[in-house]
């Protein structure tokens, strides 16, 4: 599969820690992927993965907080974002760069009408006059799918439904076409039904707008709809990158095959799931060599002592593993 | 086997909020009228969206939630009646595991205390020493270790939070639990390891679930019998296998193809439904879900649909079942 | 299962790593620099208060007719006040006074105003309401006038004083632990303990009570602070401690006609109670910080 696709986002050897009062904590330690214009990659992992730090690295959402980046490169089309002032960083975002949210009530204004917040958005990167921006704004909300626009455009987020904020959202997210989309759980919060529109929504507005998604979830079902590539994070490093067909079809990692084993399918009848024994370590006592070995039921000795480091598989299938050292991949 | 252990009837429970005009009042409908039975040792779940009142049914039935109307039979004894004193004894016999395990631990009580809580209540254990093994005796059931016993809850993992809320539901030997949403909150991995551990418990203590829970493929992992709730009522009640492989009512089908599978090549028929969830507040007439339905007909705007059995052990409330109807 | 492994070596480093709220609080005290000193400062009063009596240079009615007013100096440190006596040793006397006063006034208070919280925040209804009613009465009096008013109805002397400051500080606490028992009431972990079988009385001492403690441990160290001071401003007003007691306030009452001639008879008095008062509010927005209830960072 040789790609000639453009490189839009670039990660290089991200390094994100948190420095607290007793102690410092690597949330993301070395962490390396690329964007493909126009693709979908999906970062998945569970809680303390550090694939939120991750996106809040990327889009420079971490001053005010005790994180910083401390090594590594993020590259957008080929320019580096990670080392550049607050100012250029604000004026990425929203522009260049937008991200949508979990929880999407958190990150719209609640005292400010819907199409005010959206024309505000746009005005803040475009110069066009308020008549125009009002328009684009309430075009691109049409473009969502909510019914009755006009209406919405003068109404307060607490009176939309979950899955309508949601769709503000990612208006407000694409209304001034960034290169990248970064979302973060945008499902999690939402029901199944309303899940299903909005995965199907954001899969034609990709489309249509070419922007190029990094879709941050926890879910391999989701992963699985919506994902041209996908990177699974464990203990913030990267453990496993594919494109999405030859990562189900012949996981490597021995904690991404726990995790397929994990889910439940549908109308597959099992009394007892495979399970990943034990809990994400501690990351102030961090096992010493491959960061998984602890809950690993393949581990060696060798697994206990040194990390591993990526072993290619093949067709751009990358993994984190000692047993992968062959190019075997055996199952 | 065949023992009924909790029978529901014609259960509602209402909540009370202020009218549009000052001084009136007007009712949430958050359960509106469900009647099932549960047999002794079966797991039975409830799977429906958020605010469609599942959670709400689990409440009121260990009556958490004073009900509205409606009977609750528990182990042959009608509880329907009974005040918050009376109640007391009925808590040895249902227990509950709650959603959210950050919340439903005390953070000021040691994992001891917290286990050890219900054994004092009811004065189960009659020495120190008795409460001492049998804490430590729980703890080892659900999978932690004796070390865990002094410590707080704040520095467990969620997944060993929910361990510790499951061995305080135990302590009591319970013969039904309502375990709602006790998997949500958790990580993929750790979800697995709570369900393994649910399934197993079951087996060891003979215990009956109500398992309540918005995702299904979870729901039909765990349960032998399966209702479907939308905005209140049933829509679908019906054995696992025969309700997932062969859904009836429009709304469970629709529930069913969003639900994304771990799997790219799978191409799937996907129902997408319109809109939202209407309001509780003022729900609509006849069918509930005729707002929504793509198979909607003239009658189900006005009339709610009866219960019609399709085949042994699976039912449905839908118009389209209905005999006269289709003919 | 996962009892099976608990990751290798690292399990017994976190094993001995154990977290209980209290280390935590004093974790978290300890980092603030201003509240250890306040605490430092407080103990040191303390000490003075139980011991200062033995310790002292002179008498605290030890008259000394040849040295009136006189400023300080070697062997009177404070100076001495009208009728020569050891200003010094008066105010050191005057420790056990007023920490006396403000620590019991402030007990009393916290005790009635946490039951009637806890009962009213719980129970609801007609109960609460009475008991917020009588609260608002009391707030809307300024808290020195009310005292006023009290020693003025009940006759003014020390144990007066601690009666209007414990009855001033009550509706304070009541209103407090109210609202956290309002909180905590719907908490699911209350829930929880319902589910159990849990009596009132339980829920609201063992569930609801020690998650109202922080909240009050706070109200109670800022309030002993404010009950020192209005304490003082009673006896200054001659409605509360009456001479020759060593009373903070009465000291300063009495340097108070020979102020322009000697400062120090104002100067001292007025320092003790400046630096006690102080010291009582930094430690409260200290601790305030250190009981977080948010337990992790």
């Amino acid at each position: 599969m040789a790609d000639t696709r453009k490189n839009v986002l670039e990660v290089k050897n991200l390094h994100t820690c948190f420095f607290m009062d007793d102690g410092v904590v690597k949330s993301v330690d070395g962490v390396d992927f690329t964007l493909k214009e126009g693709s979908t990659l999906g970062i998945v992992g569970e809680s303390g993965s550090g694939k939120s730090v991750t996106s809040l690295s990327i889009m420079g959402l971490l001053t005010g907080t005790t994180g910083k980046v401390t090594e590594g490169e993020i590259l957008l089309d080929g320019k580096d974002i990670a080392h550049i002032s607050n100012e250029e960083k604000r004026r990425l975002r929203g522009g260049q760069i937008s991200m949508i949210f979990q929880e999407p009530m958190t990150s719209l204004n609640p005292v400010m009408k819907i199409g005010k917040q959206l024309t505000e958005c746009i005005l803040q990167h475009e110069k066009i006059s308020k008549k125009e921006a009002w328009q684009k704004a309430e075009d691109m909300l049409r473009k969502t799918g909510v019914p009755r626009v006009e209406r919405m455009m003068n109404e307060y987020p607490f009176q939309l439904s979950g899955g309508q904020r949601q769709r503000v959202m990612i208006a407000m997210a694409l209304v001034c076409r960034p290169r990248i989309l970064i979302a973060d759980e945008p499902t999690t919060a939402l029901d199944v039904t309303i899940q299903a529109q909005i995965l199907d929504l954001m899969n034609n507005l990709k489309k249509e707008i070419g922007t190029s998604i990094l879709f941050i979830t926890h879910d391999l079902g989701v992963v699985a709809e919506v994902c041209d590539e996908v990177a699974v994070m464990y203990c913030g490093r990267v453990v496993e990158k594919a494109d999405v067909y030859s990562l189900f079809e012949n996981p490597s990692h021995p904690y991404t095959r726990g995790l397929l084993g994990s889910i439940p399918k549908l109308g597959e009848e099992a009394d007892e799931l495979e399970v990943i024994p034990g809990n994400v370590p501690n990351p102030k006592y961090m096992p010493k060599g491959c960061k998984f070995a602890p809950r690993c039921s393949m581990a060696t000795e060798k697994c206990q002592e040194e990390e591993p480091g990526f072993f290619d598989l093949g067709g751009g299938h990358t993994c984190r593993c000692w047993l992968c050292e062959k190019g075997g991949g055996e199952k | 086997m065949e023992n009924v252990l909790v029978k529901v009837e014609d259960l509602k429970l209402y909540y009370p909020v202020a009218g549009k005009r000052i001084g009136t009042k007007e009712y949430v409908k958050a359960v509106d009228g469900v009647s099932f039975e549960i047999m002794e040792g079966e797991v039975f779940g409830i799977v429906g969206e958020s605010g469609c009142g599942k959670s709400t049914l689990g409440r009121a039935v260990c009556k958490l939630e004073k009900p509205t109307a409606g009977k609750i039979v528990l182990d042959g004894e009608d509880i329907s009646g009974y005040n918050d004193k009376q109640m007391r004894s009925v808590r040895k016999k249902v227990q509950m595991i709650f959603q959210d395990p950050y919340a439903s631990l005390n953070p000021r009580m040691s994992v001891f205390d917290i286990i050890a809580e219900p054994l004092v209540i009811h004065k189960l254990t009659k020495t120190k020493e008795e409460t001492e093994a049998r804490v430590l005796d729980l703890l080892r059931k659900v999978g932690l270790d004796d070390y865990h016993a002094n410590r707080y809850p704040h520095e467990f993992s969620g997944g060993q939070r929910q361990r510790i809320g499951i061995a305080r539901a135990l302590a009591v030997e319970p013969k039904l639990i309502i375990a709602d949403e006790p998997v949500s909150a958790l990580d993929v991995s750790i979800q697995a390891q709570v369900l393994n551990l649910l399934n197993q418990l079951k087996n060891e203590f003979n215990l009956t679930y109500i398992f309540v829970a918005h995702d299904l493929s979870v729901v039909e992992h765990i349960s032998d019998r399966v209702g479907v709730m939308y905005l209140g009522n049933f829509v679908e009640v019906g054995d696992k296998k025969s309700l997932y492989a062969n859904p009836l009512h429009p709304y469970t089908k629709a529930l069913l193809s969003a639900v994304p599978v771990p799997d790219p090549t799978a191409k799937k028929d996907r129902v997408i439904l319109e809109g939202n969830i209407p309001s509780a507040l003022n729900p609509p007439t006849g069918c509930k879900f005729h707002t929504r339905c793509p198979n909607c007909m003239e009658c189900c705007k006005t009339e709610a649909p009866k219960r019609y059995q399709v085949s042994e052990n699976h039912y449905v409330y839908c118009h389209l079942y209905d005999d006269k109807i289709k003919s | 299962m996962a009892k099976k492994k608990t990751s290798g070596s690292a399990g017994m480093n976190e094993r001995t790593d154990i977290k209980t709220p209290v280390s935590e609080m004093i974790r978290k005290f300890k980092k603030q620099k201003n509240a250890v000193v306040a605490l430092f400062f407080i103990i040191v009063l303390v000490i003075i208060a139980l011991v200062g009596e033995y310790l002292v240079p002179f008498g605290i009615n030890e008259y000394d007719y040849s040295a009136i007013l006189q400023g300080p100096s070697m062997a009177h440190w404070f100076g001495t006040d009208e009728f020569g006596r050891d200003l010094f040793s008066r105010i050191i006397c005057g420790t056990r006074i007023s920490l006396a006063v403000g620590l019991s006034a402030v007990t009393v208070g916290a005790v009635c105003g946490t039951v009637l919280g806890l009962l009213g925040g719980y129970y609801g209804g007609i109960v609460d309401s009475i008991i917020m009613r009588i609260c608002d009465t009391l707030f809307a009096f300024p808290g020195i006038i009310l005292a006023i008013a009290i020693v003025a109805i009940l006759g003014s002397g020390l144990g007066n004083v601690v009666i209007a400051v414990a009855v001033f500080s009550t509706p304070t606490f009541a209103r407090l632990v109210r609202s956290r028992t309002l909180a905590l009431k719907h908490s699911v972990f209350v829930q929880a303990a319902r589910n159990l079988g849990a009596s009132d009385a339980r829920i609201l001492f063992r569930h609801i009570l020690p998650g109202a403690f922080p909240e009050i441990i706070v109200q109670f160290t800022m309030s002993v602070g404010s009950s020192i001071l209005t304490a003082s401003s009673l006896s200054f007003l001659g409605m509360g401690a009456q001479p020759p007691t060593p009373e903070w306030g009465l000291l300063l009452s009495n340097g108070r006609n020979y102020m322009l001639t000697s400062l120090h008879a104002t100067l001292f008095p007025g320092l003790a109670i400046f630096l006690t008062v102080l010291s009582f509010n930094i430690l409260g927005d200290g601790l305030r910080d250190a009981l977080d209830p948010k337990l992790t960072d």
